[in-house]
């Protein structure tokens, strides 16, 4: 991993993205949790490879419920899903764990492991990719000192900040260089300069190749990048930022 | 960073090492470990005192001379003394006293005054390595003494199957344990499944598979059994030195049940195996309660 620090964050590499394959394609999906409602109704969607998009919508809207989908948590109740090219519904367990190592996830309860030190939370994907210590830590340790956290690399997750764990989790997501970055209000905890360096921070991923999707309420976030923006509303998909 | 690149730590364990609610499995562990090693080394005593006592009962006959007349005892036990004494020259010949011969005869006929005139049996004790009850009623043949020789087969054969009964309640008790065993470590990796079901999400979410996960509660099951075992099989050990120390404490013959050092290598197996069945339960139920969680999205 080797992030460089003068970024300009507000462009995102999106050129030639209309020629390029969709990394995520939803046809017409719904979901339901048990025989409850319909969280997500006839949702097509595509995610191009290399693009940059935002997610918005109102809370439970079914955000959190699409980015699971993307990042194959929940199987949908109908539709299609296909991911890198491959119908999510006939995937093998192999063949799912494969393209899960390919996606970073930024949850917003972060989901950090608490008796693990915030180098070991940040070195997971890596370690269970079955690399060795040897060759991952000097990006471990420079990837935590560009997000922040250089000095709180053997500190538990507990004693951390609500920011200071979001950075965590961030950095997790990106450790192994994922081809797609999902992430759920990945600045809702950390203060606005911090926030604009963790999206050049996404912004540097997607320039490296990286798609990525943010899930997010702040229209501050969105307006920083000329992006895609997909809105969800009652389940259902559109694009741009409204009606 | 240099400083910051070296000065890094070993890889920390993925499951948390210290659990608050494991005590009182490490207790049922060991307890359970202290019982499969009491009744190894039971099965293992029972078969080692059913050996001695059988060798010692091959090392001996008894020999009973038909007398026509009592008056004949004391000159043809003589005659029969020194005929087995050559046709057996490395064996102990010993003639049973008329004294001591009309004491076996109490427990039949109680503490009464016995009569002098009482026919008692003419017995000759014979102690030696491989002694044939054939042999000997030929010698005695030869000299026209007509004998019934007990060279304590149906006694061995009982003892046989004494020997053989205690130990099949030994390993049964050892079986017995060893499944108990592996439904306690099913159950124990369950519930630490459900404990570390955050662990479990995060690992999924960073793409480790079954096998990685399933690896994790093995190798924890694995040192909590090998530890469990370790103190439980030593505690079992030391106990059993203890009784045989005791000796014969309370008339119950421990000294000849107690432990060798070859039932310490069976102590070592036994810990082995305790310790392959708490991974093995380990390993099939994580890698079920990962297939079923799957199957439940």
């Amino acid at each position: 991993m080797r992030v460089s620090q003068k970024v300009n964050p507000t462009v995102p590499q999106q050129a030639q993205m209309s020629t390029m394959p969709d990394l995520v394609n939803f046809e017409r999906v719904a979901l339901r949790y048990g025989r409850g409602p319909e969280v997500l109704t006839d949702a097509t969607l595509d995610l191009p490879q290399g693009s940059f998009t935002f997610l918005t919508g109102p809370s439970g809207a079914g955000k959190s419920t699409l980015l699971k989908l993307c990042y194959l948590s929940l199987i949908p109740s109908r539709g299609l899903i296909r991911m890198f090219g491959r119908d999510s519904a006939l995937l093998t367990n192999p063949e799912r764990q494969a393209i899960k190592r390919r996606i970073g996830v930024v949850l917003q309860d972060f989901h950090l492991i608490e008796h693990l030190s915030v180098y070991e939370n940040v070195a997971l994907p890596l370690r269970v990719s079955g690399q060795s210590r040897s060759t991952y830590n000097a990006d471990v340790v420079e990837l935590l000192q560009w997000v922040g956290l250089g000095h709180r690399m053997q500190a538990l997750p507990p004693t951390l900040s609500g920011g200071e764990k979001q950075r965590c989790a961030i950095a997790r997501a990106v450790i192994a260089k994922p081809d797609l970055l999902i992430a759920d209000e990945p600045t809702g905890n950390v203060d606005p300069v911090i926030g604009r360096r963790l999206l050049r921070l996404f912004s540097e991923m997607n320039r490296m190749g990286a798609t990525v999707l943010i899930a997010t309420h702040d229209t501050h976030l969105i307006d920083e990048l000329d992006a895609r923006v997909l809105r969800i509303e009652e389940g259902r998909v559109f694009k741009g930022k409204s009606q | 960073m240099s400083a910051a690149l070296s000065v890094q730590p070993q890889e920390a364990p993925l499951l948390p090492t210290k659990l608050r609610n494991a005590r009182a499995l490490w207790v049922v562990l060991v307890i359970m470990a202290l019982l499969a090693g009491c009744a190894l080394l039971f099965a293992r005593g029972s078969m080692r005192l059913s050996t001695d006592w059988q060798s010692q009962l091959s090392d001996t006959l008894t020999v009973q001379l038909i007398l026509e007349n009592t008056n004949d005892w004391a000159p043809q036990t003589s005659t029969a003394s020194i005929a087995l004494a050559n046709a057996l020259p490395g064996a102990d010949i010993e003639v049973v006293n008329q004294s001591a011969a009309r004491d076996l005869l109490r427990p039949w006929l109680g503490n009464t005054v016995l009569p002098d005139n009482l026919p008692v049996p003419a017995l000759i004790n014979i102690t030696g390595k491989e002694l044939s009850a054939e042999r000997v009623r030929a010698t005695l043949d030869d000299i026209g003494l007509t004998s019934n020789i007990d060279d304590n087969s149906r006694y061995a054969d009982q003892l046989r199957g004494t020997v053989r009964r205690l130990v099949a309640i030994g390993i049964g008790t050892l079986s017995l344990v060893l499944l108990a065993g592996l439904c306690v470590n099913i159950f124990a990796t369950r519930a630490s499944m459900t404990a570390q079901k955050e662990i479990i999400r995060v690992l999924v979410q960073v793409g480790a598979s079954d096998k990685f996960i399933a690896k994790l509660f093995i190798g924890q099951a694995f040192r909590r059994g090998a530890i469990g075992a370790s103190i439980g099989l030593g505690l079992a050990g030391l106990l059993w030195l203890l009784l045989s120390i005791m000796g014969d404490w309370g008339g119950l013959g421990w000294s000849g049940l107690g432990a060798g050092f070859k039932d310490l290598l069976w102590l070592i197996g036994l810990g082995a195996v305790f310790a392959v069945i708490c991974a093995g339960a380990a390993g099939l139920t994580a890698t079920r309660q990962l297939a079923f969680e799957r199957k439940r999205l």
